[in-house]
């Protein structure tokens, strides 16, 4: 087997998981690079090539797999420096994207300004034309309209152009006539078509999902056409593939072609290796993620060994209506800012400090005191061995800070004003993992919290106790399980169609021959087969569903639609109407089984597997874990009322088999996990920490 | 008593936050007419046994002074007689309610037998009987006309359905997935008792109650703070409103503000007599339209709760349109005389603090209702057309109007073209905004649309418009939005321009509904707007280039599509001088 490698570009470092067998996985890291995010990606290879004893172009040359997971469109849509674009649209409808169905997000805001807009109006221009809806042409497409209206986009400098025209997903001709008629008088112009990008109902969701993705699309199609062309050049032959937002990866082509796609390339990693690493033991077939950084919280949830998955997403104000991980996001990070507001109240975020100026401690320039700050008072990070020693904290700044911001205005001591911020941080996150479980029918209970980014296992003891959660998984690349993630991923290309109907009224031709036209489209999309798919799959695996809902219920749940041979039979269609009716108990309390059930949208999710890598099984030593203790400091625990004499251990010299009863302190690498009083931490045969909460 | 530290306080609060949005979202996930699943129609809140709201979720806010009225209805028709299990259910303006259509649904949260919360939800019903379908009834001449009146009525008695009543209730309407929403609502509050039930187990009840009275507090100190800001005098205002659709006309809310060190006082006396038509306002809901105008002047961080009212002093007289005597019609107040209410605060406190005032109203009338009958089922069937309804929103100091509607309407969502087509047998040809259709100002008011759809069967239409006469206002020397205007049956030979109400307009296949609404009102004086925003504002086609000369004094060359900004100078001089 030759390298598979995993790149996942963050914020601040670019982490890369590479191994060339199961057993010898590496982990690395190099500072990302914000203007050319390649050029962190490239220097990264080049450290590894030469910690293998290799040149570049022989590491590359005997390299099978490069996963990369981007945020190039990710911080487009952040920072707002995305292509100028234009749009295209029906006469009559110029407006939906400003319009946005009415919502706002500050209903008691006036002064809350309206988002950063993607198209200006000016370049938002109207062609006659009109499909009906029945997908009948109600009135025909005006070419020389559609032709002034290109010239007029390139006249004004467009870049980039979405077309959304009504009724385009029942009947897309006029939409590909307009673009014909681009690539004709304007062929230089990135073209994004809303049939293609959503071919969903509802002319607000799709024209802003298609925006979104004209906005994004020279950006990230220029980077990874370049990244890829570069590592050709270099001598790479094999499979480089882009990490989704969905959890599945693509090649090059279909990722640059649809950047939406890709908004949560990063944290989609992380999700991945949960499910497919942690989860792969039956035992953690239910988790709750939680992904804890410098600036934010993300909880997403993982059921029956699948990720939750919604199409109801928002990034950056922009309506995105395209199946992505569920990731709740709350700005609740380490750099965390806390005040008190004017009215007396402690508050911790949503402003954070970052990584620069980052928290007072660091000695950055940083003067507002934030939950790092609060965590170092308390005892769970260390001065001199954080993050392995690289930085070295100061503690009194933090203490001075806190003393002044909090603790004096609230008159507290400084320790219960930082107790005070850790218990508002972890209430913030505490409610966050509500909303994500029990607000979509799941009891936290009967799931096991899986923690990482810097800070998620420094929270994770005490955020399991507050939801009687009873095992906690921390896995020991922390930071880099993005990354390794991306290494676990199979090829998936998703495909819809709108299709009307219910569970008694429904047409099985219609609904066969639209299965058989989105397989058609995957046929073309789909990469070949490489080195890496499974040797012993090569099929591609094609599994249906559907979007449902009662009558006059807006919101859709999706199900699995069973078929047989790629058909779709009566049967699959009562199937599908009782877990309809199932999911919808579970979700909202209760179902209507004396009702029809209707259909939305038919939903094809095709996936080429790729060859899995086995966990590690190391070889378990006795338990005591004495010959790992580094020393004993005094934390704060709240369990036990104030500070106590805690053991804490060196992460590097922790066994398989190692039994570390809390309260205790594991400093690794990347993080330090707080083992609350009454848990217990136990390294694992596939090397992670499995630590059970007997309260 | 001990009290319980600042950061329990704020645990709790987030808390009950997050349990009043949990039940929101159990209503929106599952109730089953689009009115709540996709336009939001409703809102939920938690208040304590004494009837204080403590938490308000992201709903409707234009409900949230009026539920308080409710808990207080039913502590006082049911003293001693609530017990754990029982769902309670009003609607009456006379009541407790605000109008017939909202109705207010709690359930009793008990602690060792004690009673501690109510969790309620208000939601606006799609029918409620009356005489006409969607229950605005223009032609009411008094309550009893309006749909059926609900004192406080348990449904749920000791955790039993009181089958009896409920059915009584659902053959009271002729909105057929009725019990459906029921079920949601009934949903919602359950969803609440659990949770709070949980936290009174966690934190126990003395900590709970002292946190309740600390965030109550809070709100009171940072309203208090923000009043004392305010320079001290009495100032007037009025709003207007067009018709009564009885013939009333220009009714007109007038209110005295004082601000005295911390403290506000509304005094309403002098507003017009109670009207004979709908527009009334029963004290709840002339109560909510205040507190939402106050709401608008606040940091948003600050919390939504009763402790805000505690400062501020309100004097509603019987007998008018703001606290209209039984049996007065009222259905039109939630948003009219509503609105106008609103509109007479903001009036008023524009002369004292115009940065911060801001004008929450929607001269909207009524959406004109369709109904008719499915062509392929038969099947009757009610639109709201909820897809038609973008004006009305004024700019604010600091930022120009944006978006469909005013913020507080910021979380009812509109119908898409393509569902609504697909749903009714209409097909919509339009829905796009119109130049010069925000009120110049130093920062514009938001744009307005025109909207044209056209009927694929035969149909009936009812409207009640207003807007006509007095259209959205402009602060600080902004100017004002356009008029409304409706016509029925367009271009037809049966063309209808309708001026004050429409009743049961006949559609014929094909016919067109045109409906064009004003936009938003300016803040500030247009002749200080920044030219290069009058510019980029004709650019994008929201102004004419006629109104950049005219209202902006902004001279533009048309062939370089430049400021010219020597000429705009001197035309901004003359202008200013006159």
């Amino acid at each position: 087997m030759g390298y598979r490698i995993g790149i996942d570009v963050g914020g601040t470092f670019t982490d890369f998981v590479y191994l060339d067998s199961p057993d010898n996985m590496k982990v690395f890291k190099v500072p990302s690079t914000a203007e050319d995010q390649s050029l962190g990606v490239i220097s990264g290879l080049k450290k590894i090539a030469e910690a293998e004893g290799y040149g570049l172009e022989q590491l590359l040359e005997m390299t099978d797999l490069i996963v990369h997971g981007t945020t190039v469109a990710t911080n487009t849509m952040l920072e707002f420096n995305g292509a100028k674009t234009g749009l295209i649209t029906t006469r009559g409808f110029r407006d939906d994207i400003e319009l946005r169905r009415g919502y706002k997000e500050r209903i008691f805001n006036p002064r809350f300004p309206a988002p950063t807009p993607i198209a200006f109006r000016r370049n938002r221009l109207t062609v006659a034309e009109r499909i009906d809806k029945n997908g009948n042409v109600h009135t025909a497409l005006d070419e020389s309209e559609a032709r002034d209206a290109v010239m007029k986009l390139k006249d004004a400098g467009v870049e980039s152009i979405g077309v959304c025209l009504l009724f385009s997903f029942l009947n897309p001709e006029h939409e590909k006539r307009i673009a014909g008629i681009i690539n004709e008088v304007y062929p230089d112009a990135y073209i994004s078509l809303s049939h293609e990008v959503l071919p969903q109902i509802r002319e607000f969701e799709r024209v802003s999902t298609t925006l979104v993705n004209s906005y994004t699309h020279p950006k990230l199609s220029k980077y990874l056409n370049r990244l890829e062309s570069e590592l050709r050049q270099l001598g790479f032959r094999n499979e480089f593939y882009v990490m989704l937002s969905g959890g599945g990866i693509m090649n090059v082509d279909y990722a640059g072609k649809y950047p939406v796609f890709s908004l949560l390339s990063g944290p989609a990693g992380g999700i991945v290796a949960a499910t497919q690493l942690i989860g792969g033991d039956p035992a953690y077939s239910n988790l709750i993620t939680i992904d804890m950084g410098g600036t934010s919280f993300d909880v997403s949830l993982i059921k029956n060994n699948q990720p939750a998955v919604s199409s109801d997403n928002w990034f950056s104000r922009y309506r995105i209506a395209i199946p992505m991980l569920d990731i709740h996001t709350i700005g609740s990070g380490g750099g965390s800012i806390a005040w008190v507001d004017a009215g007396g109240a402690l508050q911790v975020g949503p402003r954070s400090a970052g990584s620069d100026p980052g928290p007072v401690c660091y000695g950055r320039g940083g003067t507002e005191p934030t939950v790092t700050d609060a965590n170092l008072i308390l005892g769970y990070l260390d001065p001199d061995t954080f993050l392995g020693g690289e930085m070295r904290l100061d503690l009194s700044a933090a203490e001075k800070s806190v003393d002044k911001l909090v603790a004096k205005p609230l008159g507290m001591d400084t320790i219960e004003a930082a107790h005070g911020i850790y218990r508002i941080v972890n209430n913030n996150m505490a409610n966050g993992i509500r909303t994500v479980s029990i607000q979509r029918g799941h009891d936290p209970r009967e799931f096991t919290l899986v923690a990482f980014g810097g800070n998620g296992p420094v929270h994770a003891g005490i955020l399991a106790e507050e939801l009687e959660i009873g095992t906690i998984i921390v896995s020991r690349l922390a930071t880099a399980l993005s990354a390794r993630g991306m290494l676990s991923s199979n090829i998936v290309v998703n495909k819809m169609r709108t299709y009307i109907g219910t569970s008694e009224k429904y047409n099985l031709d219609e609904i066969n021959s639209l299965f058989t036209a989105m397989k058609k489209e995957v046929e073309a999309d789909m990469p070949a087969a490489g080195r890496s798919v499974a040797a012993s799959i090569q099929e591609v695996e094609h599994n249906y569903f559907v979007d449902a809902h009662y009558h006059g219920e807006l919101h859709e749940i999706t199900v699995p639609l069973h078929h047989e041979e790629g058909r779709v039979t009566d049967q699959g269609i009562r199937e599908a109407a009782e877990a309809f009716h199932q999911s919808h108990e579970t979700l909202h309390t209760f179902a209507n089984r004396d009702q029809p059930v209707f259909f939305m949208n038919l939903r094809l999710k095709s996936v080429r597997p790729m060859e899995t890598i086995p966990l590690p099984e190391k070889e378990l030593s006795d338990s005591n874990p004495e010959s790992a203790l580094r020393s004993n400091r005094n934390v704060f625990f709240e369990q036990v009322g104030g500070f106590v004499e805690t053991p804490i251990f060196d992460g590097n010299r922790i066994k398989s088999g190692y039994i570390l009863p809390g309260p205790c302190i594991i400093e690794e690498a990347a993080t330090n996990i707080v083992v609350c009083p009454d848990q217990v931490a136990r390294l694992t045969a596939a090397d992670f920490y499995e630590i059970t909460c007997s309260k | 008593m001990t009290k319980t530290d600042p950061i329990t306080t704020e645990v709790i609060r987030c808390r009950l936050f997050t349990i009043a949005n949990e039940m929101s979202e159990t209503m929106i996930r599952t109730a089953t007419t689009s009115t709540f699943s996709e336009s939001h129609d409703f809102s939920t809140a938690i208040f304590d046994s004494e009837g204080r709201m403590i938490s308000l979720a992201d709903g409707l806010p234009m409900h949230m002074g009026a539920s308080k009225f409710s808990v207080l209805e039913v502590l006082k028709d049911f003293k001693g007689k609530i017990y754990p299990g029982d769902i309670i259910v009003l609607n009456d303006p006379y009541h407790g309610g605000s109008h017939i259509p909202d109705w207010t649904m709690m359930t009793p949260v008990f602690f060792n037998e004690e009673l501690v919360f109510f969790p309620v939800i208000r939601a606006h019903q799609g029918d409620t009987g009356g005489t006409i379908p969607g229950g605005y009834n223009p032609d009411a001449s008094d309550i009893w006309q309006e749909g059926l009146r609900l004192p406080a009525i348990k449904i749920y008695e000791r955790g039993e359905p009181r089958e009896d009543i409920i059915k009584m209730l659902s053959i009271n309407t002729r909105e057929p997935r009725f019990k459906g929403d029921l079920k949601a609502m009934i949903g919602s509050v359950n969803v609440g008792k659990r949770r709070l039930g949980d936290l009174l187990n966690k934190f126990g009840m003395q900590t709970v109650r002292d946190s309740m009275d600390q965030i109550l507090d809070y709100s009171e100190r940072c309203f208090r703070a923000e009043i004392r800001e305010w320079p001290d005098g009495v100032y007037k205002g009025e709003g207007y409103l067009e018709h009564d659709c009885k013939g009333t006309t220009d009714i007109t809310v007038r209110v005295t503000a004082t601000v005295a060190g911390d403290t506000l006082k509304l005094d309403f006396s002098g507003s017009d007599p109670q009207t004979p038509g709908f527009v009334n306002s029963p004290v709840p809901n002339s109560y909510s339209f205040i507190f939402l105008t106050l709401s608008s002047m606040i940091e948003d961080s600050i919390p939504r709760n009763e402790g805000l009212l505690r400062p501020v002093e309100i004097i509603l007289p019987p007998g008018t349109v703001v606290n209209p005597l039984p049996p007065a019609p009222v259905t039109a107040c939630t948003l009219h005389i509503g609105g106008e209410i609103g509109e007479a605060v903001a009036m008023a406190l524009e002369k004292c603090v115009p940065e911060k005032t801001y004008l929450q109203n929607v001269k909207m009338g009524m959406p004109v209702v369709t109904f008719g009958f499915q062509p392929d089922t038969g099947e009757f069937y009610l639109d709201q057309n909820t897809n038609m309804s973008a004006g009305w929103c004024n700019a604010a100091y600091g930022t120009d109007g944006w978006g469909s509607l005013p913020p507080y309407f910021g979380s009812m969502i509109m119908a898409t073209a393509e569902l609504h087509d697909m749903y009714y047998p209409v097909h919509t040809i339009e829905r796009e905004f119109y130049p010069d259709s925000g009120g110049a100002g130093k920062w514009r008011g938001g744009a307005a649309t025109i909207v044209r759809q056209q009927a694929k069967a035969q149909m009936w239409g009812n409207t009640f418009l207003i807007g006509t006469k007095y259209p959205m206002r402009g602060l600080a020397g902004g100017k004002d939005g356009p008029l409304n205007s409706t016509v029925m049956r367009e271009g037809s030979d049966n063309e209808l321009i309708v001026e004050t109400t429409g009743f049961e307009i006949p559609f014929e296949d094909e016919d067109v509904l045109m409906v064009r609404f004003g936009g938003g009102g300016g803040w500030g004086n247009p002749l200080e707007r920044d030219p290069k925003l009058v510019l980029e504002d004709v650019l994008d086609e929201y102004v004419s280039l006629e109104s950049a000369r005219r209202d902006y004094g902004v001279v533009i060359d048309k062939t370089a599509m430049t400021v010219d900004d020597a000429a705009t100078g001197d035309l901004r001089k003359f202008m200013k001088s006159k």
